[in-house]
């Protein structure tokens, strides 16, 4: 019964494919409630707690909005580099002119990615200059595999004889790839979209090192004065954040999954 | 299976000498293979598989390209248009069927009119009458996705998307191979009422060589590098196999598959009916054969005659003669 209602106050608000997506995907309705059940204890256990006066200069509203304003645009625009490079050399890497590179790329993002984010940090500030842009691109550069490999894999995975049937009746290459290829790759590509969002969350908590800012704010001098409610409530939010962008990517790759796969 | 459009009729396919040498192989894949397709019939490319078949078939629409040798499509040389332009006249059909998995069964069919620009209303209008034409109601399969549907649906699909904006020519790779044999058979039965009233011209490869005298106006048995062993109507490769290697594809029952092939009407009866079973004039003469089998002593053909055993087999043996 309750089932039945929760259903009920849910189809006012919503959409019937959204509903439908919804059943289908219980999980999705949990998330959020996590979230916001962490988020209530964090506040509890800091309104609890009576801040000493090295604690009072993070734990406070407009120092912590900031971190987190901060975090989220070290992530959100390293994440749209590499989308805007990954994508389009994953599409490129695919074609059969470019095909035989495939191997060689993957193996530089996989380098990207293999070497300590935090060295790579260090070594570009001090050869570029500290601030943000350092930390966005040495970020891009750390997380491009996720979506690079998943393109190339979701265009590499479609059925030949779908695309063979395309060519067929007479699509141009160009056709095929717009009409059929990348509609049946979103699902894939997506889900590499997610990773690579909660990857550029975690690395960017090093951007206070290259005075980038971010929830690394936090957690570094929690750590260096040994205060416990600052680092906890550094890695917390951490957590939070990079739950929130697993489920609004989440929420994306079913609304943007073509209907019929 | 009511068709209201007027439907283009077949145009003749000239091969001239098609070669297919793939780069690094020493033996050309298809060699200096030549045939005229007459408008309007199914052509049935029938031989073991690696014969080159396959690979022959697609030179026409150029989904291979050929090494060498012209293709000409109702007195058109199409060898060097752009292939694109070509492909969206010619139907293509192939076993694993290739729906798009993402769009509806209506869109699948609609690919081509789309890709030709056609008006919507128009697309929408022949989307329908397809799906009618292939025996699927448009109000219930339209709005479906292709994982939703058969193999044999699927399929059927397949053909009314290759058939949508009325091509001259259509191509059919072993397109029931992959459905179970009921479905087969009855695909196989529709297919050819079909073509009977769109008289399309159509290039059929198969390995089955029972589809072959099934649907064939003509069989073009090929051997290796798509050398053509024979080409003729089913009834003169059965009754007279050129070559040791038709002969042996033919195999052992060639007759009793013959006797398939040979219409009721086709032969002599003896004047009035008399007491005992009734077949139409269009049923086969393997079908009067099985009720003699069955112990009947007359069968009786409409209303225009009836068979005796013995007048059956002087049919059979002057319906050899006739061929051979």
């Amino acid at each position: 019964m309750a089932t039945v209602n929760k259903g009920a106050t849910k189809g006012s608000l919503l959409s019937p494919s959204a509903r439908l997506i919804f059943r289908r995907n219980r999980s999705l309705l949990v998330q959020p409630v996590l979230i916001v059940i962490v988020l209530g204890l964090l506040l509890t256990y800091i309104g609890n707690h009576k801040l000493d006066k090295i604690e009072a200069v993070t734990i406070n509203w407009p120092f912590i909005s900031q971190a987190i304003k901060d975090h989220l645009i070290l992530s959100f625009a390293s994440a749209a580099i590499i989308i805007a490079i990954a994508i389009p050399a994953g599409i490129l890497l695919t074609r059969p002119k470019a095909k035989k590179f495939t191997p060689l790329v993957l193996l530089l993002a996989n380098v990207g990615q293999a070497f300590p984010a935090i060295g790579i940090l260090i070594i570009s500030g001090i050869l570029f200059g500290f601030g943000k842009p350092i930390a966005i691109f040495t970020f891009a550069a750390f997380g491009i595999l996720p979506i690079l490999r998943n393109t190339v894999v979701g265009l590499q995975e479609i059925d030949p004889f779908v695309i063979e049937s395309a060519i067929g009746m007479g699509m141009t290459p160009r056709q095929a790839l717009w009409k059929i290829e990348i509609p049946l790759a979103v699902p894939v590509i997506l889900a590499g979209v997610r990773t690579t969002l909660i990857l550029t969350v975690g690395v960017a908590t090093f951007g206070v090192f290259v005075n980038g800012g971010g929830l690394g704010m936090l957690i570094i001098p929690g750590l260096k004065l040994n205060r416990q409610i600052v680092l906890l409530t550094g890695g917390m939010l951490t957590v939070i954040v990079a739950f929130t962008m697993d489920w609004l990517a989440r929420l994306a790759e079913e609304f943007l999954r073509p209907r019929g796969i | 299976m009511a068709n209201t459009h007027s439907s283009t009729p077949g145009q003749e396919i000239r091969l001239e000498k098609l070669t297919k040498r793939y780069p690094n192989q020493k033996k050309d894949a298809v060699k200096e293979f030549s045939l005229e397709i007459p408008a309007g019939e199914i052509v049935v490319f029938v031989g073991p598989s690696g014969c080159g078949k396959t690979t022959t078939m697609k030179m026409i629409n150029r989904i291979i390209e050929p090494t060498s040798g012209a293709i000409l499509i109702g007195g058109k040389d199409v060898t060097h248009t752009p292939a694109h332009e070509l492909r969206r006249n010619i139907g293509y059909v192939i076993q694993q069927i290739g729906l798009f998995p993402h769009l509806t069964i209506g869109s699948n069919v609609a690919t081509v009119p789309q890709l030709l620009g056609w008006d919507k209303g128009h697309i929408r209008e022949r989307v329908d009458e397809l799906l009618t034409l292939v025996g699927l109601d448009p109000e219930e399969y339209r709005g479906r996705y292709p994982k939703q549907l058969s193999g044999g649906q699927q399929q059927r699909v397949g053909v009314a998307r290759a058939l949508a904006a009325d091509p001259a020519v259509l191509l059919m790779d072993e397109p029931f191979g992959a459905t179970d044999p009921i479905t087969r058979v009855r695909l196989q039965k529709e297919f050819r009422a079909l073509q009977r009233e769109l008289k399309k011209t159509v290039v059929f490869v198969t390995h089955d060589f029972e589809e072959a005298l099934l649907l064939g106006d003509r069989i073009a048995v090929l051997s290796d590098q798509s050398h053509v062993e024979q080409y003729g109507t089913p009834l003169e490769i059965l009754s007279n196999p050129a070559t040791d290697k038709v002969k042996s594809f033919v195999g052992e029952a060639a007759s009793v598959r013959m006797l398939a092939l040979v219409s009721l009407s086709a032969i002599e009866l003896i004047p009035g009916t008399k007491d005992g079973p009734t077949l139409s004039e269009d049923a086969t003469l393997r079908e009067a054969m099985e009720k003699f089998i069955g112990g009947e002593k007359v069968v009786n053909v409409g209303t225009k005659g009836h068979l005796t055993f013995e007048s059956l087999q002087e049919a059979i043996t002057h319906a050899r003669s006739k061929v051979a």
